[in-house]
This record gives structure tokens, C-alpha cells and sequence, in this order.
């Protein structure tokens, strides 16, 4: 799908967010990604995987653009990513400006499946990893769930579309490695103590970031037996599940152990144990049931 | 209105007439295997066809060749399994699939459905191996012909690669001649002194056609880490930064036998594909072009249509091995 750039800003040292323009916005799912061509020349050669972060157009935005000498108001249509510079790639996104021809594939993946939401919400995300949360976070709040956000970073500079979840008044907790802002430490220092917290319903977390932090997200859930799902990233080839590139072991499980885990039952562990795979984060994910990954091999 | 109804459909009929033209003069017999037109989707970039469904019409392409297939499934090698290098890509997926079996019972009937020729990659740990897939294969329906991977490891006769020994090579696809009637493509490893020994060798053992190049065998390392890139530290080179390497062997190849040759080597433009028939492929496939853009191939397709317009061309035949030296 060819599209056009609306704006490219940087907001913070290392993070920017791109503003694609679409004749026609696809349905897409909180938790969901587009691969991105930026350039026809054949390096950089792969497309690069992105979560959505927002929908553009979706209802009238404060500095929505004016079509001069028309006096109508015409919304952007689209969709906005938020991206950290990295490498190769994303050093040439940054030069990209209005008007540039973009290509785009997507929706791809799963989603977060709200049906797997039961109780409160918590969302943790380290950096970059905030990406998926302001659409799943539009939905909860829409659907009346109670949700917090729990966001770290490195320091100050790492806490990309802060404001945003700002706007949406939810609660939101932040830490920072260097104590800038919020709290000193990690971000699942503060997903302990949210556990800690006496809390008689059942608590969901969603979880995406760097694979240390999810990592430990996932045995800290496993511990107050909190259903757990992660987004994870991967180097990706095609994003369609062709090249199994983008593979992370999985545990098999059996759906009758997944109903039971869902419904806060405790299952054996050897059970979930009986066979492994691998999944492609493409097309099998990227969101996972946090117990489904084998997270040793991560 | 009725005549008018009648005369427009009589230029449709006339135009449809002209493009039929057009595509006969792009179909290429390989190995006895009449394709439509010279591209493939080479195997390991295009899944079982089925992922790619929703970007292209299958039914354009000369040929689908779907991932590897071996007698059991195999998982794979740990991640990370590719990794981006300039101008191309490695790979180090290790032969993922879901068996012959599994394949024959849920892949395939997908694949029937198209107006397309499927030709199945396959390998095996053992010439033994090697030989039950291909008799497999060879009893199911809807398969056009067989593309051997000889790029594996002998697993009995010490770890050896069959492609990058001339007796080894050899003997497997001479047993596995044995073992199918169906066309028999062997698809060559450039990891080799000399590729046209390996080419000599796989046509006096009963090939009907050869492909060529697999990717080239190679690594990264990441300096922070001081880590190879990849899980299985070495893996296969492909994309456009191979097509130099590719081209040249293709080149030497067709003037040493007397086969059909399929190019493959980092193809992502319809220029590309025609530099291959100019060196002397009938037929080409496209490869990590289709991770890049899924209708790739189309495009690719499209734009040999266009070149062959242009230039008159009535046949690929009248294409293939004309370099001018």
C-alpha cells in the first residue's frame, strides 16, 4: 500500500513520530503492526516492523488541517507510528518529510484480545515498548475496563507519548533508571508493588518492551499467578510468516490448561512443559500468553 | 444496444485474443514442465504458497516452488535466524517444515486449486531419505515436478554437504532418478570450487534441470556482543548483493551442459531476471525479492512482458543465452 507522510517529529532525543497518510485507513486491531518500506533502493533492503500507536482521522483532532482557499475542514486519514532511532533504518526515517512516498503492509499480526482481559489492566512498558498501549488503552477505557499504566525508561528521555496517555486520564505510574522522573528504578519494581497491593480482583497484565524486562514481567506474574500477555519484537523478513524468520520458542500447551490458567486456576507446570515449538512473532503473534514462551531461549 | 453489446465484446474477445499472444510467447517448457511464463518463487521465500495468496494471483506465476520439505517435520535452528547485511540478507532458518506428510494432507490441496505449476522442494539427512520423499511426492496429486536441495549435510557419511562433493552428488540423485518419473530439477550449491562439476555430474546422474545459485555461506558479528548474529553463527546469503555471483555461475554452467537452467541469485526487477536469461536460464526464480515486496514476482513478470513488447521478442527462447561476447 503506497502512502504519503504526513509529518515526521522528533520528540525526544532519540524517538520520532510519523504521520502516514492512507486514501483508506484498514481496521486495525490494538497490538497490531505495519512493515514499512521507506526507499525503492535495495539498501537498507527489508521493511521494518512497526506497532501502530494511533489512528489518525478517527475523530477531529485539535490542529486538524485546513485545506486553503476550500474553507472545509479536511481530517488527516491515517495512521501515526512512534519510532526510536536505532539503526540503519530508522537513522533514514528521520530525513523523511510531508509528502514522501511511503510503502506500507499491514494490518499484520494478532491483537490483545480484550476477551482475554478479566479484572483490572495493568500495562507495563519500557521505552519504545509504549507503542501498542495508546490504541489497546482507547479501547479499554471505551469498554469501561479499569486500566493503569506502568512506564519506564531509562531516564526522562525515554518515556515516548507520555502526554498522550496524559490526555486519556488513566492511571499512570513511571520510573525512571536515574530517578528524572518518577520513581527510581525499573518498571517492574513498580509491578511488584502494584501485586503487593491488596487487590481482591483478579489483575491482567500486558506487557511489551525490552526482552529483559519481559523476562522478568512474566516470572513476577507467574508468581502472583496474574494472567500475562506480551508483545514482543523480532528482526523480520517478510512479516506474513513466509520467511520464519522472526521465531521464538514456545511451550505447547493443550487449550483445556490454557482455559484452566485463564480462569486463575493453577495448573501442574510439567504439564505445560510437554512439547515445544516455535512460533513466528509475525503471523503467531506478536501478542503471546506470557506462559506460552519459553523464555530461557529468549 | 444489443449490437453495441455485441461489438464491445467482440474487441474484448480481440484483446483477450492479443494478450493470450502475449503470454504464449512467455511460456517456457522446463524439464518437460510447460510453465506459462519463466517465474518462479523460489522455495523457502514463499512459504506454501498460501501466505502469499492475499498479496498476488497465483495463478499468474510460471510456477510456485514451496519450502523445503523433508520426511519429518523439522523445527528448525534456534534464533536469531536472519539478519539484515548490506544490500542483502542471511538466513539460518534450517530447513522448518511441516513434513511431507502434513504437506501432502494440508498444503498441497490449497495449492490444486490454482491454475499454477507447484514443484516441490525437497531434501533429506540420508540418501535414504532423499529417496522416501521423492516416492511420496511422486504417488501425490497436483505435483509438477521435484526440486532437490543438495545442500544439506549427509548425516550418515560424515556431515559432508552432497553439493560440494561430486560422488556424493552423484549418488543421491541417482538414486532418487530411481526413485521418482516425475521432472527432476537439481538445485545447485554455489559454496564450491567448481559449480560446472557439480552441474556434469548431476545431468550424467538423470537430471531434467538445473537451478542455480542456492545462497552463498556466510556470517555476522556483532562487535558490542562480540557475538555471531546469528543463533546458528553461519548461514546463507541471498538478496541482490549475491546477483553478481549468481549471474556468472549461471553463465558457466549453461555453456557446460546441455540442461535447462532455472536462475536464481538476488533477482528484483524484470532487468534482472532478463540479465539471467541472457547468460543462458530458461526460466528464473525470485526469491528474497518476495520478502521485500510480496508481489514482487508479479511485477517482475510484468515488466519481462514488457521488455519482451519492446523488443520484439517472440520467445524466451529467442532470449535465453543470447549475450553478446
Amino acid at each position: 500500500m503506497i502512502a504519503d507522510v504526513l509529518y515526521n517529529r522528533k520528540i525526544l532525543p532519540a524517538y520520532y513520530r510519523l504521520g502516514i497518510g492512507l486514501k483508506k485507513v484498514p481496521s486495525f486491531k490494538p497490538g497490531q503492526f505495519i512493515m514499512l518500506r521507506i526507499t525503492e533502493q535495495v539498501d537498507p533492503l527489508l521493511r521494518r516492523p512497526f506497532g501502530v500507536y494511533r489512528i489518525l482521522g478517527s475523530r477531529v483532532r485539535g490542529q486538524g488541517s485546513r485545506v486553503r482557499g476550500q474553507g472545509s475542514r479536511v481530517r488527516e486519514q491515517g495512521i501515526e507510528i512512534l519510532y526510536k532511532v536505532v539503526g540503519k533504518g530508522t537513522r533514514l526515517m528521520t530525513a523523511l518529510k510531508p509528502g514522501d512516498k511511503l510503502d506500507i503492509l499491514g494490518p499484520l499480526g494478532n491483537s490483545f484480545e480484550l476477551s482475554h482481559s478479566t479484572g483490572d489492566i495493568i500495562m507495563i512498558a519500557g521505552g519504545i515498548g509504549i507503542a501498542p498501549f495508546y490504541l489497546l488503552a482507547e479501547r479499554l477505557k471505551a469498554e469501561g475496563f479499569r486500566q493503569r499504566l506502568l512506564f519506564g525508561g531509562r531516564s526522562k528521555d525515554d518515556l515516548p507519548g507520555l502526554d498522550d496517555f496524559k490526555k486519556l486520564k488513566i492511571n499512570i505510574k513511571i520510573s525512571t533508571q536515574d530517578g528524572s522522573v518518577g520513581k527510581k528504578g525499573l518498571v517492574t519494581d513498580l509491578l511488584k508493588s502494584e501485586l503487593r497491593t491488596p487487590n481482591s480482583k483478579l489483575q491482567t497484565i500486558y506487557a511489551c518492551g525490552p526482552k529483559g524486562m519481559l523476562k522478568e514481567v512474566e516470572r513476577v506474574a507467574k508468581t502472583a499467578n496474574a494472567p500475562c500477555y506480551v508483545s514482543l519484537d523480532n528482526v523480520m523478513a517478510c512479516g506474513i510468516g513466509a520467511c520464519l524468520g522472526c521465531a521464538v520458542k514456545s511451550r505447547a500447551q493443550s487449550s483445556e490448561l490454557r482455559v484452566q490458567r485463564l480462569k486463575g486456576l493453577k495448573s501442574p507446570l510439567s504439564a505445560l512443559h510437554s512439547e515445544s515449538s516455535y512460533k513466528m512473532v509475525c503471523k503467531d503473534g506478536p501478542v503471546f500468553d506470557a506462559w506460552e514462551i519459553e523464555w530461557e531461549e529468549v | 444496444m444489443g449490437r453495441s453489446v455485441k461489438k464491445a465484446e467482440g474487441t474484448r474477445l480481440k484483446a483477450e485474443g492479443r494478450k493470450n499472444k502475449l503470454l504464449a510467447s512467455l511460456s517456457v517448457n522446463i524439464a518437460g514442465i510447460q510453465l506459462k511464463n519463466p517465474v518462479m518463487t523460489a522455495s523457502g521465500t514463499f512459504g506454501y504458497g498460501e501466505e502469499f495468496a492475499p498479496y498476488l494471483d497465483l495463478n499468474k506465476l510460471g510456477a510456485v516452488i514451496v519450502k523445503g520439505i523433508s520426511l519429518k517435520p523439522r523445527q528448525g535452528n534456534p534464533p536469531p535466524r536472519i539478519v539484515e547485511t548490506a544490500a542483502g540478507m542471511l538466513n539460518s532458518i534450517g530447513l522448518q517444515n511441516v513434513g511431507v506428510e502434513v504437506f501432502v494432507e494440508k498444503k498441497l490441496p490449497f495449492l490444486r486449486k490454482f491454475d499454477t505449476k507447484v514443484i516441490v522442494n525437497f531434501f533429506g539427512d540420508s540418501i535414504d531419505e532423499y529417496c522416501e520423499v521423492a516416492k511420496v511426492l511422486d504417488s501425490a496429486e497436483g505435483v509438477a515436478g521435484l526440486e532437490m536441495n543438495i545442500s544439506c549435510p549427509n548425516k550418515q557419511e560424515g556431515w559432508l554437504e552432497f553439493g560440494t562433493n561430486p560422488e556424493m552428488t552423484s549418488r543421491v540423485v541417482g538414486a532418487v532418478r530411481k526413485s521418482t518419473k516425475l521432472p527432476l530439477i537439481v538445485k545447485l550449491s554455489p559454496n564450491v570450487t567448481d559449480i560446472t562439476i557439480i552441474a556434469k555430474v548431476a545431468q550424467d546422474a538423470g537430471a531434467d534441470a538445473l537451478s542455480l545459485i542456492n545462497t552463498l555461506s556466510g556470517m555476522a558479528v556483532d562487535v558490542n556482543t562480540r557475538r555471531p548474529k546469528l543463533g546458528n553463527i553461519i548461514g546463507g546469503l541471498s538478496g541482490p548483493a549475491i546477483k553478481p555471483v549468481a549471474l556468472k555461475m549461471v553463465w558457466q554452467t549453461a555453456k557446460a551442459v546441455r540442461l535447462p537452467i532455472i536462475g536464481i541469485g538476488g533477482i528484483m526487477t524484470a532487468a534482472d531476471a532478463i540479465e539471467f536469461m541472457l547468460v543462458g536460464a530458461s526460466a528464473v526464480q525470485v526469491g528474497t525479492a518476495n520478502f521485500v515486496d510480496p508481489q514482487a514476482s508479479i511485477k517482475i513478470l510484468e515488466g519481462i512482458g514488457d521488455y519482451f513488447k519492446k523488443n520484439k521478442i517472440k520467445s524466451v527462447k529467442e532470449l535465453v543465452g543470447s549475450l553478446r561476447v
